[in-house]
């Protein structure tokens, strides 16, 4: 694994030789992992030292290898780069989590060359060989590459779990399943840039300062902190530029933040076109859901500022924008919908404030009514006794 | 004749027909009326008490959230409740009725915060607070429990030393909300 030319040594790398199965080692990977303040690479920008310790004892993990939003191929560039270093990634992330199965996930489409796919297998097969005996069951019971149909939304994780066959039906007919956090159905899932950033860290001492970009199609690396401007055509400002991705991304206008490159920034893009007409009631979104939603039924709702009912199920809406590219009006459906989920979440956050503020509240009243009479009775047995209250 | 009495006879048939049909109607409309304000006094306080937002700062004028809902539930305005604004009034509204004619200002969550350095140890701003969110004793330091504090502003005016300031809480909202 040699350092590329810019990278910087900062903490002290561990070799992998002196790694060994005790929780101490496990630790001591996590703690290189935490101080490289990775976080993660897919999005979600979760800690990822936290989301491992948290999954020890998962029954899989998942390397993430698909981007749904077409277009963004930073993760298949960085696999293409250096395929050793993000299976040692996995390989290092199945050690600490001590998860018998390990996925390697990649879209079908990746049209790997034969010299890639080969490189692949044999660093598979020889971080599968590191990990015998790593392992409390021994040694991994699978650690392979599979390869998913992609699409759009293939690469959130409870569809890739649900792809892979990694959870059972009851699971996923449970109501508000994506809002359950996958390490509840132990599984864990790591973005595969994720997975290249804990072998750099561990291996080579690097913490995070840079990401693999994709803009308007292209791949470079981007140093954490950059302005969003510096980095794309200079024709652009941040109202023609659309973060994440043209379908469940963000305009880069809606969030001051995100003018700079920051983990959760994996793509950018030119603007989409703004709507074009209102929704025809073509229903070309119902079979393009891929959580089976009812898009055009829930737009109604929030077009007349109602709540959707619960049947309607907006909090299981995964906010892919699968809904946005059927669309033949040009809708923003998956942003509409995410701001009606924030509010969601907020409300009922409120509300359960609200109820403790009136328990809290309550419990004063009960409490000062009883010395109130408690006073009450002291007065009145002072009184009759014939001595001063007080 | 005949013609004529039988097409009378149909008239007022065709009369008395759509008067049922109208009094069905207006007897489903009246019992969907009723069935959306609850049956008796308590349950509409609990319904009232339900929508208002808790804080029990007594802007409205009353001692608390629920002895305001007692009191609306009774005749009073419903347009009194400055941190509920204008969500708590539509719903309001909805539930009762009636119709405000003010309009309330979009509210400010708040959070009171104690400057440690200023604080004197009186304990004057403690029995005010309506949820037992200030943590202090005589000649000690107070301080808020964030998470406690419904930022009803009750404790600031009995502080000597004016070392309570209401701070504005940060609502992270940011996730962008597009308009399609």
């Amino acid at each position: 694994m040699k350092p590329q030319a810019d990278s910087a040594q900062i903490l002290t790398p561990l070799r992998r030789e002196e790694l060994g199965n005790t929780p101490t080692d496990r630790d001591r990977v996590l703690t290189q992992i935490s101080a490289a303040k990775i976080s993660g690479l897919g999005g979600g920008r979760f800690d990822t030292a936290s989301k491992l310790r948290n999954g020890f004892g998962a029954q899989a993990l998942i390397i993430n290898g698909l981007q749904s939003e077409p277009g963004n191929n930073s993760d298949m560039a960085l696999l293409h780069e250096s395929p050793q270093e993000v299976i040692a990634g996995a390989a290092l992330a199945a050690f600490v989590t001590n998860a018998p199965n390990v996925v390697l996930a990649l879209p079908d489409d990746a049209q790997l060359s034969s010299d890639l796919s080969h490189t692949i297998d044999s660093a598979l097969s020889e971080q599968e060989a590191w990990l015998r005996g790593l392992l409390t069951s021994g040694k991994p019971a699978s650690f392979a590459c599979r390869y998913i149909p992609a699409g759009h939304a293939s690469g959130e994780e409870h569809q890739l779990a649900t792809a892979l066959e990694l959870l059972n039906d009851s699971a996923i007919n449970d109501l508000e399943f994506t809002r359950r956090p996958l390490v509840q159905f132990g599984i864990v899932c790591i973005n595969l840039a994720t997975a290249y950033a804990i072998a750099r860290a561990v291996y080579a001492g690097e913490p995070l300062s840079r990401r693999m970009i994709s803009i308007n199609g292209k791949t470079t690396w981007v140093e954490l902190g950059t302005p969003l401007l510096n980095i794309t055509p200079p024709n652009h400002t941040l109202d023609t530029l659309w973060i994440n991705g043209r379908h469940g991304g963000n305009p880069a206008n809606s969030l001051p933040a995100a003018a700079r490159i920051h983990p959760g920034v994996f793509c950018i893009d030119t603007a989409p076109a703004p709507p074009v007409a209102p929704c025809i009631n073509c229903s070309a979104c119902v079979p393009a859901c891929p959580v089976g939603l009812r898009p055009d039924e829930l737009y109604q709702q929030l077009q007349q500022n109602e709540t959707p009912p619960p049947h309607l199920r907006l909090g299981d809406c995964i906010e892919c924008g699968a809904c946005n590219d059927v669309c033949p009006s040009g809708l923003w459906l998956a942003q509409l919908f995410r701001g009606a989920r924030a509010e969601q979440t907020a409300n009922t956050k409120k509300d359960q404030l609200a109820q403790k503020a009136k328990a809290r509240s309550e419990a004063r009243t009960t409490r000062l009514a009883a010395l109130e009479e408690k006073r009450a009775a002291l007065v009145q047995t002072r009184s009759t006794q014939g001595k001063r209250a007080w | 004749m005949i013609a004529a009495s039988s097409t009378g006879l149909l008239t007022t048939a065709m009369a008395a027909g759509m008067l049922l049909v109208l009094a069905i109607v207006v007897a489903a409309l009246l019992s969907a009326a009723q069935a959306r304000l609850p049956k008796n006094d308590n349950q509409l306080i609990d319904a009232i008490d339900a929508l208002l937002p808790q804080t029990q700062c007594a802007q409205c004028g009353y001692p608390g959230c629920r002895p305001y809902a007692e009191a609306v539930a009774t005749g009073a305005a419903i347009d009194l409740c400055p941190p509920g604004g204008p969500a708590t009034l539509t719903a309001l509204q909805d539930l009762l009725g009636e119709h405000a004619t003010t309009q309330l200002p979009e509210p400010v969550e708040l959070l009171a915060v104690i400057d440690e350095s200023r604080c004197i140890g009186c304990a004057l701003c403690i029995p005010p607070c309506p949820v037992d969110a200030i943590l202090g004793t005589n000649k000690y330091m107070h301080t808020v429990l964030a998470q406690h504090c419904t930022g009803c502003e009750l404790c600031v005016a009995p502080c000597p030393v004016d070392c309570i300031d209401m701070v504005e809480v940060r609502t992270d909202h940011a996730s962008s909300s597009a308009k399609a």
